[in-house]
């Protein structure tokens, strides 16, 4: 056997156990033969990039055209690119691990520099949005999580509700405008903290309720129907009030 | 009861520094009326545009723990009389032994 057929029986030998590997032993083990086994990627590993993608539509779209050449019980890598006017990502390069069960059935999850991991799901054929694991919580951004209240899907959001009353009784806010009717977000968990820094994370931190060393009541607040109910029992105009409030929208389709 | 309504405005950077994207939001903020309460809403309406409303409604009457604010108030006041007169009492108790210490010079000077 000459060394030519030798070392095409070794390439074959590998070619063939190749398709078997997981993608990150691949990349272990066969180092230096990258450019002779490429286009020999197993069926199930299709990974393209997709850039200068500037709507959610267009991802979505980029999404939905490897979808439609995957088959059932695949799933591949695809590396997205958009403008700053695609949101939640913003200007990113972002991964994106799509899983297709079958047709209308799949998975995506965004691994996301800035927003950490981000999921959608398509589940007789609509999408579910994409649901953050654990959301930045920028201020007066609503984001919709993968958590789930009476199988509806939990939004958070974090609300600045500026400098507190200079004089003892109730002050009203609405975070979801005026116009607000009782019931279209349900708030059904919210905490609250005052801070002496309108920067919102700096400074002395006091949480809800909060009581002064006799035991009297110094702050409390509620969400109460369609508005932030907060009370305070003297002068705080010193501090800045946050509510972060998690909902659900019982009227969503 | 007056209040005080204005719109609050929020802005965030959901972009880089580099590359930036300001999301603004705003919320409605009714403050009970009084005039350090609307030093806030001249410091942080949006625009500077607030309005003050009577819904005819009297006052609410103070809550227990105004009151016991007001108490304290009131306690820490008395407290601050009650040490003012007792050193005015001590002052004038020196005089007083002053003026008998004189009173005593001048009755030996005399006899």
């Amino acid at each position: 056997m000459s060394e030519y057929n030798i070392q095409m029986n070794k390439y074959n030998a590998l070619n063939a156990g190749y398709d078997q590997l997981y993608p990150a032993t691949k990349i272990a083990n066969v180092d230096g033969l990258d450019t002779a086994l490429q286009n020999k990627a197993p069926a199930w590993l299709v990974s393209k990039s997709h850039t200068a993608l500037s709507s959610l539509d267009g991802v979505m779209s980029a999404i939905e055209d490897d979808l439609n050449i995957m088959s059932n019980r695949t799933a591949t890598y695809i590396g997205l690119h958009f403008s700053a006017d695609v949101q939640p990502f913003g200007t990113m390069n972002t991964i994106v691990e799509l899983y297709k069960s079958s047709n209308g059935y799949a998975i995506a999850i965004a691994y996301h520099p800035l927003h950490g991991i981000i999921i959608n799901r398509i589940y007789g054929g609509t999408w579910t949005g994409w649901e953050y694991l654990n959301p930045p919580m920028a201020l007066g951004v609503e984001y919709r999580t993968t958590e789930r209240h009476m199988g509806k899907p939990v939004y958070k959001q974090l609300f600045a509700l500026g400098k507190l009353s200079s004089t003892a009784g109730k002050a009203e806010y609405y975070p979801f405008g005026e116009d607000e009717i009782a019931g279209t977000h349900n708030a059904f968990s919210a905490d609250f903290y005052a801070l002496n820094s309108a920067d919102g994370y700096s400074g002395w931190m006091i949480t809800l309720p909060a009581y002064n060393i006799s035991g009297r009541l110094d702050m409390a607040a509620k969400f109460s129907g369609p508005r932030i109910e907060w009370y305070t029992g003297g002068d705080w105009s010193s501090y800045y009030g946050y509510a972060i409030l998690k909902y659900t929208k019982p009227y969503e389709d | 009861m007056k209040t005080i309504k204005y719109q609050l405005l929020t802005e965030v950077n959901l972009g880089t520094e580099d590359a930036p994207n300001v999301k603004q939001s705003f919320m409605l903020k009714v403050l009970r009326w009084s005039e350090s309460n609307e030093e806030i809403a001249k410091e942080e309406a949006y625009n500077g545009e607030y309005t003050i409303e009577d819904d005819g409604e009297p006052e609410p009457p103070p809550t227990t723990e105004q009151r016991v604010s007001d108490l304290e108030e009131q306690l820490i006041q008395a407290d601050e009389t009650a040490i003012d007169l007792y050193e005015a009492q001590e002052k004038q108790e020196v005089i007083n032994a002053q003026q008998d210490e004189a009173l005593m010079e001048l009755y030996e000077m005399k006899y």
